[in-house]
């Protein structure tokens, strides 16, 4: 027996004591005791960070700036405050002296709410706005660059880590590296568009803020003469029509041992064409772009007019078919996922997913002892399908209808390296330098003519993307407005193979490791599958029963053609037999049309149902069944025999 | 552990002599399936995931284990039993700790048996699997402490309904505890320490932050804590009320 003592009223006010002072000594005492269980290891600290903590040269301080009282009412945030309270100490732990945390309790009204905004924290008004609630981050370097996170997003949990890195990243080398972009593409929210003014409303892509937190980026034009010698890494977005010193210039920058990230389309859906955007129908200039000289002397080709179609892995799009809405595949955009990427490669080996929209093919080319290493790379089940069907309204249903797997893994995306020879043997194209040409690169062409370089120094490693409309925020990004600042909540890892690439590319790989890891989400592959082949199978019946239908209209419409001369108002007696059978048979023909279509929707029902059947209903019914006949037979046993 | 063993096989057994066991079990299956995918929209959100099947868990475990505990001890001491249970030569400790994890033991196999979602959700995508065994874990901590208080208040009458009420009632404190409408009771007299630990014993908080997929230390410990404390409340009760009686 137990001690009565103990077994009294107050023994049970201690216990409880005890149960709240223990737990708020574990709370203390165990914050970094954890057991991460996630696939990607999300709640655990990755090498890039640590290494990034560990080789810290300056300290930095950062100030975390939460008003507790607000967030006890806000269960939500409150966790979450937690869990970066937790990791910004888990960080100054390993950085060890290099890294001070400060924890601050902006109060209303006080000073240190004060020095929050100046930091440029975001205020969240609370109670009817009269209270402002912080929850953000300012980090200071001791040459005083400043660094802030103004709200930790709930919403961008997963990426905890990785801003966080990037932050102190950022404050530990403040010079960032200089990025060349060149770009006949929108994507800094002007341009692009020759005969339009620019548009208010105009956004730059958030593919470009990505990369300036990391780059500065300098903006090249497609008519410069020459690369700048400052830039570490050379991005170039649909390269149309580029004048041969723009590609001499590229080629001798390559030879030179610069790295670069190539962009090229079959057909860019962010162009228009040089057309007016606002109208899809009115036509426009070609909306390719490809580089076939330069891509040759590197071994590769971007194949001629083609785009890829996968219907694996297609997503989803609504159109107007027979006047109603449907929502079906569209093989060529396409939602890669991480069996379609290089595992080897740091770039691609973590990203769990990337979306391109009519993305080109990429090959390998001649002899020029170059490798071509594929990073992103199609299913066996996609098939070539000719630019031009894809129009400014193409023909959903014929795509569909006309698709046959080529058995074929096709390359979107790949790495060049190797050796290479020039694409211009003769030396510097004789042009005469546009109008354009800025005054600061004349001289660089100068000397650049000079030393003419025939051949690669050393390997070149240049990264070739057959897609542009990769970089758009609608294929990878969901933009969300808070207060006025434009926040991305990536839904692919478009983003992530950008900037993971552009980094490898300047040989820095600390922050891919971090980068790579969030979640995106998890599509039900087997179910999309299904769909999908139910679709295609209505879609093939629905094709047989639309010709039925048309034949049978051209029939009624020839027999009407066919009246008898002098008298058009009547038809013969045979013709009028013909004509009701006829139309019998197209009342038949469009039942049977509807039938199908309906089918079509109640066969990816079906699938739903059968799978909310055996959940919901066969298992607790089995279990049901299972549990009166052990129950029952507990009892026979017991009762005894008569 | 040996005499605790005994009295947990014999709950065990108990529970499934008669129907009540697979009732139970049939609806949390029917119950949980049914949120899952009507009011969790399991499809329409188009993740290969169990989020929305866990989300619901607490609520289903604040109206059901209430409805399991409830005739932990209401029952024996309406029948007379707990006298007898008493006499036998075993404490008073291991007569609750073997009780309740009969009842731990069948909210698990209870549990287990939704495995059909498990193998659902990996027929369909391709899920992280880390995440829903923590979940799971999480889940069946969760349902411990549901079940560890409801003991305590059925040791407190012999009324099954009033335990079931009061059970549903304490333990809605503890799902809440950390939202507004718990807070508010206390934001104006408590200090902030005090508001603190009470926003730290929200069920909700501890769930979620283990079915995101990782075992924090701190949340097993209070799930385990608490277990204990209202075991512990239900003894001290036990043996209140056999000196009252």
């Amino acid at each position: 027996m137990m001690n009565r003592k103990l077994l009294t009223g107050s023994g049970l006010i201690m216990a409880a004591v005890l149960f709240g002072v223990f737990n708020m000594v574990s709370n203390a005492a165990f914050s970094s005791a954890r057991f991460d269980l996630t696939e990607h290891d999300l709640y655990t600290l990755s090498e890039g960070t640590r290494n990034v903590l560990k080789n810290l040269e300056e300290p930095i301080t950062l100030r975390f700036y939460l008003s507790q009282k607000l967030a006890t009412g806000l269960p939500g945030i409150k966790s979450y405050a937690t869990r970066v309270r937790e990791m910004l100490e888990e960080y100054a732990q390993v950085a060890g002296d290099q890294l001070y945390l400060q924890v601050m309790d902006p109060e209303p009204f006080s000073e240190e709410e004060d020095r929050a905004v100046a930091y440029g924290l975001q205020g969240i008004p609370l109670d009817n706005g009269s209270t402002q609630f912080y929850f953000g981050l300012a980090g200071t370097s001791s040459t005083d660059e400043l660094e802030v996170i103004p709200f930790f997003q709930p919403e961008r949990e997963e990426f905890l880590e990785y801003d966080l890195t990037k932050l102190i990243h950022t404050l530990a080398n403040p010079k960032k590296k200089v990025l060349g972009l060149l770009s006949t593409l929108p994507i800094d929210g002007s341009g692009g568009m020759p005969f339009m003014p620019p548009q208010g409303g105009s956004q730059p892509w958030l593919i470009l803020s990505h990369i300036e937190q990391m780059f500065e980026v300098k903006k090249i034009e497609p008519t410069a003469g020459a690369i700048p010698e400052e830039i570490s890494v050379l991005m170039i977005v649909h390269p149309k029509s580029l004048s041969e010193a723009t590609l001499y210039a590229i080629d001798q920058y390559v030879l030179g041992g610069g790295h670069a990230m190539i962009f090229v389309d079959p057909l860019a859906e962010s162009d228009s064409g040089g057309g007016n955007p606002m109208n899809p129908m009115g036509g426009g200039g070609p909306r390719d772009s490809n580089m076939p000289k330069l891509f040759e002397a590197w071994g590769v080709e971007l194949v001629k007019g083609q785009v890829l179609g996968d219907l694996p892995l297609a997503k989803k799009v609504q159109v107007q078919q027979q006047s109603r809405l449907q929502v079906v595949d569209y093989p060529v955009w396409i939602d890669f996922r991480q069996e379609h990427f290089s595992d080897k490669d740091i770039v691609t080996a973590q990203v769990p997913s990337i979306t391109v929209a009519s993305a080109g093919i990429i090959r390998k080319k001649g002899e020029t002892g170059t490798t071509v290493e594929a990073l992103i790379q199609s299913d066996e089940a996609a098939m070539q399908i000719e630019a031009s069907r894809l129009s400014a309204m193409p023909d959903v249903g014929g795509l569909l209808n006309s698709y046959r797997p080529e058995g074929e893994k096709f390359i979107v995306a790949a790495r060049v390296t190797g050796t290479v020879k020039t694409a211009f043997p003769e030396g510097k194209p004789k042009e005469v330098p546009t109008k354009d040409e800025t005054p600061d690169t004349a001289p660089e062409t100068e000397s650049q003519t000079k030393d003419h370089l025939k051949e690669s120094k050393e390997p070149i490693n240049v990264i070739v993307v057959a897609d542009t409309d990769i970089l758009q925020d609608r294929f990878w990004v969901q933009v969300q407005n808070f207060f006025g600042q434009r926040i991305g909540i990536p839904n692919s890892g478009n983003g992530t193979f950008v900037t993971n690439a552009l980094d490898n590319l300047t040989g820095s790989n600390d922050l891919i490791s971090v980068r790579s890891r969030a979640g995106y989400s998890r599509p039900f592959t087997l179910l999309r599958v299904l769909q999908q082949e139910a679709e295609q199978q209505f879609r093939q019946k629905e094709q047989v029963l639309q010709e039925q239908l048309k034949a049978t209209e051209r029939k009624i419409q020839e027999l009407q053609s066919q009246k008898p001369e002098g008298n058009s108002m009547i038809l013969s007696v045979e013709q009028q037999e013909a004509m009701g059978q006829f139309r019998k048979e197209l009342l038949q023909v469009r039942k049977e049309l509807r039938g199908v279509q309906h089918e079509l929707g109640k066969n990816i029902e079906r699938v739903e149902s059968w799978v909310k059947f055996i959940n919901i209903g066969l298992v607790p019914l089995l279990i049901g069944i299972a549990g009166v006949w052990i129950s029952s037979s507990g009892i026979r046993k017991k009762r005894p025999k008569a | 552990m040996g005499r605790i063993g005994v009295i947990f096989q014999r709950e065990l057994a108990g529970y499934f002599a008669t129907p009540i066991a697979a009732v139970f079990i049939v609806i949390f299956l029917l119950l949980s399936g049914a949120f899952t995918f009507y009011l969790g929209n399991y499809f329409a959100r188009g993740q290969a995931d169990l989020v929305p099947f866990f989300d619901f868990h607490p609520w289903l475990y604040l109206v059901l284990i209430p409805a399991l505990a409830m005739r932990l001890w209401a029952e024996e001491r309406r029948s007379g039993t707990i006298e007898l249970l008493l006499t036998l030569p075993v404490t008073m400790w291991e007569a609750v700790a073997g009780k309740f994890l009969a009842a731990w033991c069948f909210t698990g196999i209870a549990l287990a048996l939704t495995f059909p979602m498990w193998l659902t959700v990996n027929l369909l995508g391709d899920p992280d699997n880390g995440v829903i065994l923590a979940s799971y874990l999480g889940s069946l901590l969760m349902a411990g402490g549901f079940l560890a208080i409801g003991s305590c208040i059925s040791a407190l009458t012999k009324n099954q309904v009033i335990a079931f009420v009061i059970s549903v009632v304490i333990s809605l404190g503890f799902i809440l505890s950390g939202f507004p409408l718990v807070l508010e009771l206390f934001s104006g007299w408590a200090p902030q320490f005090l508001l603190n630990a009470i926003s730290s014993f929200s069920f909700l908080t501890h769930f979620q932050s283990i079915s995101k997929g990782v075992l924090d230390l701190r949340d097993i410990l209070f799930f385990l804590s608490l277990i204990a404390f209202w075991l512990f409340a239900t003894a001290t009760v036990i043996d209140m009320k056999k000196a009252e009686s």
